[in-house]
């Protein structure tokens, strides 16, 4: 099936193909830095199917630093490519509360 | 006196309370499921009287609650942490999102509200306070 997703506002949307490979409910405390709530969630998607919707993130404008850059498209594969295989759950998560990479993180916000 | 403190993520923004959160509401509306990225949001409402900003400044962005109040949603603008909320028909409260505090927040007497969205799967403790919406009384 195609999940679809994004922030609260709207600004940043992506969909991706395919299922979630696992779900990870994560209490560390990054996470619950991150999710400004108890825990963070992580389902990991393989990275062929995903796909940010750049020509609705273009009008992005609170989204800074690497927020913005991966939404803008500049440095998306610099972006993944800060992280290796080996390290995919470990704590250098820059906040991103959308996507980090080489697994993609989701919102799951549902459709509401 | 400093009662709780807390900051963003990254730990470019932070915050101090002279006096305690009086309430813990956790919220599952898919508002704050969106918010948080997570299963629901924390919301600790605090008095703005004792509320400081200590470190940093943030950004803001404001939305319209499903009543119609605007409320202004501070975020960390370099690491992206939702921080606190001003809902704008309160002058007098700051709300804090749990997360954000240092010390771990204690669930055991949160009030649960919007419960009607729950996340599947999520297990509410028994006994807990819970609204189905918005909380009454």
């Amino acid at each position: 099936m195609t999940w679809t997703g994004g922030c609260q506002c709207g600004s940043v949307r992506y969909e991706f193909a395919g299922e979630p490979l696992a779900l990870y409910v994560c209490h560390c405390i990054e996470c619950r830095r991150q999710s400004a709530s108890a825990f963070g969630m992580s389902l990991a998607v393989p990275r062929a199917g995903f796909r940010l919707n750049l020509e609705a993130n273009a009008a992005v404008s609170w989204l800074v630093t690497d927020n913005a850059k991966v939404a803008l498209g500049y440095r998306v594969d610099a972006y993944f490519d800060v992280y290796d295989m080996s390290g995919p759950f470990d704590d250098r998560d820059q906040g991103d509360r959308i996507i980090h990479g080489p697994f993609i993180k989701l919102t799951v916000g549902g459709g509401g | 006196m400093t009662e709780c403190a807390g900051g963003c993520q990254c730990g470019a923004v932070r915050y101090e309370c002279a006096s305690e959160p009086f309430a813990l509401f956790i919220c599952h509306c898919t508002e704050c499921r969106r918010q948080s990225a997570s299963a629901f949001g924390m919301s600790l409402p605090v008095s703005r009287a004792g509320f400081r900003l200590t470190k940093g400044a943030p950004g803001f962005w404001s939305r319209r609650s499903g009543s119609g109040i605007e409320i202004r949603c501070a975020f960390c603008s370099d690491c992206g942490s939702r921080l606190w909320d001003e809902p704008q028909d309160a002058p007098d409260i700051v709300v804090l999102k749990g997360g954000s505090l240092d010390e771990p927040v204690d669930m055991s007497n949160a009030i649960h509200i919007w419960t009607a969205s729950k996340l599947p799967g999520l297990a509410i403790p028994e006994g807990a306070r819970q609204f189905a919406g918005e909380p009454t009384g």
